[in-house]
């Protein structure tokens, strides 16, 4: 009898403990006799269980007769979730400039390169799309779609390409989203209104009020941005384009959540059809960060879900995308209203070979976030397509199948092995998994857990034996 | 040996029901009702 290695458990009071299972997502309760046969079986040892119980874990996942077994379990997982993953667009991301008119104080992008003047050229979009028809045509069948973002995409300077690139989009059938910093959004509405239904959504970024945002979201020659941001949201939503509010979340403006979602009440964004918000912790993927008031995901958890708990009104439009790595067992343990998960097999899209980025200097990052750093990029589009192979190599087949340090972890699909672009800068190549803070989430939403369950206040659906 | 989730809606079967264009209760976007917390960009 093999158990499972993606099995783990987590004591939750001194008779019961959580049994996960990140290979079927089951997730159980079980006794001290039970957890103490499991440790045994764990250990490579036997156990001796009894019979409803065997049952109960063979049915769940947990046991199987041999290694071989499991891995031929887990390859079937895994290939039903690639036939599912094809259903996905493939993500062309186009960066008209790496130019920036924000300075923001947590921007993950070199000074330097937010002061690059060039600007993607109209010859330059013309093979763009030729190189998105060469890489799209063994995919045959699969959407497209465009995604603008810099830099700052949407500037006076890259006006005429960002018209070129949405007509070409619209010409060729794909959706357009566009990630940008809304300050000069209002000057893109002729061309958004003229290909309505192409450009389909817009992230922008609203970090807090007023003093807040523009304490943080600077404008490069000094002054604030909150006023535009507003304006922008405003304005896309008259257009009928989905508005994504991204709020870059650390310890600096934590404490202001409450205030920010009241301003989305007054402003009659919360609710509206074409509109979410979306929590996204300040990262940094280099690990090498001064930014003082970064904070860790796990420190996160406590402050994010009580908010949560606190306003439950808030679950529909605010979307804890900060909580990934415990969206399974928040649906599952937490009683939440979340929507049913999948296992991770892959941290994000780039490790499915589904994005790609095309930077002003003519070459192909796979990770956007790399884009203008040369010895990221995996080839060139302008003026010819290459790949490159070697650099290219890394990124496929990146999954917790592949990842060496993924496979002795008990919850690697709850995180995916961790972001290609962070072992890069981190370990030297997208080869390798890293952790992150995985561990310490899942440690951190158990111990409130725990803490909700000892003052009778857990939301567990079934009495803890 | 308590269940917290039906051995029903198991990852496996919520593949096949993927798969088959079928959501958790019914047809519709199934790429996005199972795959959302695999996205790292924002658009589906």
């Amino acid at each position: 009898m093999y158990l499972t290695r993606l099995a783990s458990l987590h004591r939750l009071t001194p008779r019961s403990s959580l049994l996960v299972n990140a290979l079927s997502g089951a997730v159980d309760l079980v006794d001290e006799d039970v957890r103490g046969q499991l440790l045994q079986l764990g250990l490579g040892g036997r156990a001796v269980l009894e019979a409803g119980h065997r049952q109960a874990l063979l049915e769940r996942g947990y046991l199987f007769s041999s290694q071989g077994e499991e891995r031929a379990a887990l390859r079937r997982v895994f290939d039903a979730y690639q036939e599912l993953a094809r259903a996905r667009p493939l993500q062309f991301v186009v960066l008209p400039t790496y130019a920036c008119n924000l300075s923001c104080t947590y921007c993950f992008e070199d000074a330097a390169l937010r002061r690059r003047p060039e600007v993607m050229s109209g010859d330059q979009a013309a093979d763009l799309f030729s190189a998105i028809d060469q890489l799209a045509a063994p995919q045959s069948g699969r959407m497209c779609q465009v995604v603008l973002f810099g830099g700052e995409p949407l500037l006076p300077t890259t006006q005429p390409v960002v018209a070129d690139l949405v007509a070409r989009a619209d010409a060729a059938g794909f959706a357009v989203q566009v990630v940008t910093n809304g300050t000069w959004l209002e000057r893109f509405a002729p061309v958004f209104a003229r290909h309505s239904g192409t450009v389909r959504g817009c992230q922008i970024t609203l970090d807090g009020l007023q003093p807040v945002h523009d304490a943080r979201r600077r404008a490069a020659n000094g002054g604030g941005s909150f006023e535009q941001v507003v304006r922008a949201v405003d304005l896309c939503l008259a257009l009928e384009i989905e508005v994504n509010l991204r709020v870059n979340l650390d310890s600096q403006n934590l404490g202001s959540l409450e205030d920010l979602v009241s301003l989305l009440q007054e402003r009659g964004w919360l609710g509206r059809t074409g509109f979410r918000c979306q929590l996204a912790p300040v990262t940094d993927h280099s690990g090498k960060t001064s930014y003082p008031h970064l904070m860790r995901e796990d420190e996160l958890v406590e402050p994010v879900l009580e908010l949560w708990h606190r306003r439950p009104e808030l679950k529909q439009t605010l979307d804890f995308q900060l909580f990934r790595v415990l969206h399974h067992l928040l649906s599952v343990v937490g009683g939440e209203a979340q929507p049913a998960a999948l296992p991770r097999f892959h941290y994000c899209e780039a490790d499915r070979g589904d994005v790609f980025a095309f930077g002003p200097d003519g070459l192909i990052y796979i990770c956007p976030e790399s884009a203008g750093s040369r010895r990221h990029a995996v080839g060139t589009y302008s003026p010819r397509f290459r790949l490159w192979g070697r650099r290219l190599k890394p990124w496929r087949h990146r999954s917790v199948l592949a990842l060496p340090e993924c496979q002795d972890c008990a919850i690697a699909t709850f995180c995916g092995g961790g972001c290609g672009y962070a072992a890069w800068l981190q370990r030297g190549s997208p080869a390798h998994g890293v952790c992150g803070q995985t561990p310490q989430v899942v440690k951190s939403y158990l111990g409130l857990l725990r803490g909700q369950i000892e003052a009778g206040q857990t939301a567990l659906r079934l009495p803890v034996p | 040996m308590a269940a917290l989730n039906p051995t029903g809606s198991l990852w496996t079967n919520n593949l096949q029901l993927g798969a088959a264009g079928l959501g958790p209760d019914g047809p519709g976007p199934a790429c996005c009702w199972w795959m959302c917390n695999l996205c790292c960009w924002v658009f589906c």
